[in-house]
């Protein structure tokens, strides 16, 4: 994973990020498996919850 | 993956069933495919993408709303549509051999031989309610050589075992079809080459993230949840102020209040120290207004009493007594005892002599009665005194009852006159035995009032203090609604502190997305540059240079000096710049491939071949060209199957024919009748 480095992120959110940054690579190998059929709503939604889930 | 075989059934105009091998020799890599115009190479070479990948005639270059199905077949069915339940099939058989063992599930391992991988597709088109549909369904049989065959009959399952072995978008760069190669230049190379590399993956994402970040943002809004604590914080500190000044104030008073009720305590010492001679007093004052009206009532009892004897009266009550004595006697005489009151012997004879009683009863048949008559003439008047004596004690009797009256009344006025000077007497020695208090009525005034004023002063201070207490009770029910106000206030600030993180994290990841592709473009770039050079040099005649730009496409630049170059644009050069171009794609996808397959089975992919299928791979090069490009083309691949016109090969096969293992011609019997006749290596 490539280093934002302007962007300056606790240990924690940054532990979170580089968890975040595979996860959704995942997902978008998934979705590009499924020719990008998955709804852009249904995968904005997966990332948010993500997100959301990680950042506690 | 290395191709065997494949076998066509009423594909297009493949009528029939067909099937031909290819060439896996390391030796001799290349099948040739020899063909007109027209004669059926693009399609063949389509069969690849369709058996491997499936989807509607148009995904693999057909006109969109065709079919697979041999025209003659499908006219057949289309003359029949009025019958239900006619049916015809098109089929794809491709056999390949792949040193990648995949089930499906994820689980790869590379071996030592390699497996055999069978995939049939088929799209069945029938009459249905005066129409003809299809459905497509595919198979799947992996035999190894130490194990038995496995079917696969899921569409996800074998999709994903293709998938692995060699996903559809690097696909494009090992089956081309039809003017693709000279399209190479002015295709959208840019998002294909991102598909190719995997960029589109990080695209997405980004695109993904970024609306995410638009969630977040609006979700922040403009709040000033840190301003409204700190305000919130100024108001508790000042109420905090306000409390403690109350408090102080309830601490003073409460002081004051201590003082107060000591100073009640000693008033009311002070006042009930001569609470004795308060009462004695008391007691005094009610003797003496006793002893007053003692006094006064027996003097009123004395008037009475001598009122009631009265001198005229006592006279007669004297000689009552003389008179009832004088009774006394009289009444010892038989007379008196026997004689009738006030009847006398004349009125007796007169009733004898009449013979008829007062009450008119006869007597002159009663001698008894006038016997008792006679008898009563002795007693009366004037022949005795019986009658007298009853008539004196008649008038006697009730002078008798007036003298035991008065008497009776005079003995009550004198007891109660006793009775009075008892009750003086007793209270005269009440009052001697009450002390005499010494504390003047003064004394008990002042007393009495300071025990008033302490106590109104200690009341006043409990008002007071009652009062403070409710505003401090007001001042602390403000602090604690301020306090949970903050509370909100700090839980809002904390969620738009959370929520700043989330964009913190969201914009760290779109950030090292854009700087995780751009680098791996780069790197992309790079090595397309380099790959392509180097394949350009070994097929163009000639000093060039290839110049990929921002968007991937391609311009040759030839040197003249230092100083100047200008750009080529010969069709010649085109197909071999595009070549070139093919070449280093294929090199970077079978290292895309490995990549994937060592990041999966944590070992390097060295051994898995890879095909290229090729349509009219040389025309409108020139004969060096293509001479230059056979040379590659066989060099480069692991397997080479070329459709190919037999005018361009006539000068390939000076370079490429010891390279080739298997010959085929497709033979055009009519407009949809094509049919594989496999030629002799001579």
């Amino acid at each position: 994973m490539a280093k934002a480095k302007e962007i300056v992120l606790s240990g924690e959110d940054k532990k979170a990020a580089e968890e975040l940054f595979n996860s959704i690579l995942l997902q978008e190998q998934i979705n590009k498996l499924s020719g990008f059929h998955i709804p852009e709503d249904t995968m904005v939604d997966k990332f948010k919850r993500m997100i959301d889930d990680k950042v506690k | 993956m290395l191709i065997k075989s494949i076998k066509l059934k009423n594909f297009r105009q493949y009528y029939g069933e067909q099937k031909i091998e290819f060439s896996t020799s390391k030796e001799k890599p290349v099948t040739v495919i020899l063909g007109q115009n027209t004669g059926g190479k693009t399609t063949f070479v389509r069969a690849f993408a369709w058996c491997l990948y499936g989807g509607e005639a148009d995904e693999i270059g057909f006109l969109k709303g065709s079919h697979v199905l041999n025209d003659e077949e499908y006219l057949f069915l289309e003359r029949n549509t009025e019958k239900t339940g006619k049916r015809r099939e098109a089929e794809v058989e491709l056999e390949f051999l792949s040193y990648l063992d995949v089930d499906g599930d994820e689980e790869i391992t590379q071996t030592d031989e390699p497996i055999s991988y069978l995939i049939k597709r088929t799209r069945v088109y029938t009459t249905e309610f005066r129409k003809v549909v299809s459905r497509e369904s595919c198979k799947l049989i992996k035999t190894s050589k130490y194990g038995n065959p496995i079917t696969f009959d899921s569409e996800a399952a074998i999709k994903s075992i293709i998938e692995t072995i060699l996903p559809k978008d690097l696909s494009k760069y090992f089956f081309y079809w039809g003017e693709k190669i000279e399209d190479i230049g002015k295709a959208e190379l840019n998002k294909a080459i991102q598909t190719f590399a995997g960029l589109d993956v990080y695209t997405s994402g980004i695109k993904h993230l970024n609306k995410v970040l638009k969630f977040y943002n609006k979700d922040s809004g403009d709040s000033a949840a840190g301003d409204e604590i700190a305000r919130i914080n100024t108001q508790i500190e000042a109420k905090n102020q306000e409390l403690a000044g109350i408090k102080d104030q309830i601490r003073l008073v409460e002081n004051e209040l201590f003082i107060a009720s000591e100073r009640v305590d000693k008033a009311n010492e002070d006042y009930y120290k001569i609470e004795n001679d308060i009462k004695l007093k008391e007691e005094m004052e009610r003797a003496t207004k006793k002893e007053e009206a003692i006094k006064e009532s027996l003097k009123t009892k004395n008037e009475n009493f001598i009122r009631d004897f009265d001198n005229s009266i006592l006279p007669k009550i004297l000689v009552i007594e003389k008179a009832k004595e004088a009774l006394a006697l009289m009444e010892s005489d038989e007379a008196t005892k026997n004689g009738w009151s006030n009847v006398s012997v004349q009125t007796i004879n007169e009733i004898i002599e009449k013979g008829t009683c007062i009450c008119g009863r006869k007597i002159s048949d009663h001698p008894e009665i006038v016997q008792i008559l006679n008898d009563q003439k002795k007693y009366a008047l004037p022949n005795a005194l019986g009658g007298v004596v009853k008539t004196f004690k008649n008038t006697l009797e009730p002078l008798d009852e007036d003298r035991n009256s008065y008497l009776k009344r005079l003995q009550r006025d004198f007891d109660l006159i006793t009775e009075s000077q008892d009750m003086l007497q007793e209270v005269r020695r009440e009052k001697q035995n009450i002390v005499a208090s010494e504390v003047t009525p003064e004394e008990i005034e002042t007393r009495k009032a300071k025990k008033i004023s302490a106590e109104g002063q200690k009341s006043a201070l409990e008002k007071q203090k009652g009062a403070w207490e409710m505003r401090k009770r007001q001042t602390e029910q403000v602090i604690s609604n301020l306090e949970k106000e903050r509370e909100q206030q700090q839980k809002f600030y904390l969620r738009q502190s959370k929520l700043l993180r989330k964009i913190n994290v969201t914009e760290y990841l779109i950030k090292s997305l854009e700087i995780e592709k751009s680098n791996q473009e780069q790197e992309l770039r790079k090595k397309l540059i380099d790959y392509t050079q180097k394949y350009f040099d070994q097929i163009y005649v000639g000093e060039a240079e290839i110049v990929i730009g921002k968007n991937f496409d391609l311009t040759v630049v030839t040197k003249i000096n230092s100083a100047r170059r200008i750009n080529d644009t010969s069709p010649g050069l085109e197909v071999v710049k595009n070549f070139a171009f093919v070449a280093a794609l294929i090199q970077i996808a079978k290292e895309q491939i490995e990549k994937e397959v060592s990041e999966k089975t944590g070992r390097p992919l060295v051994s898995e071949p890879y095909p290229l299928v090729l349509d009219a791979p040389f025309s409108q090069a020139d004969t060096q060209h293509i001479r230059n490009l056979g040379k590659l083309l066989a060099k480069i691949q692991d397997q080479a199957i070329f459709a190919v016109m037999e005018k361009d090969w006539e000068v390939a096969k000076e370079e490429l024919s010891p390279y080739v293992g298997i010959y085929y011609r497709i033979h055009k019997e009519k407009e949809y009748k094509a049919r594989f006749m496999k030629e002799s290596l001579s």
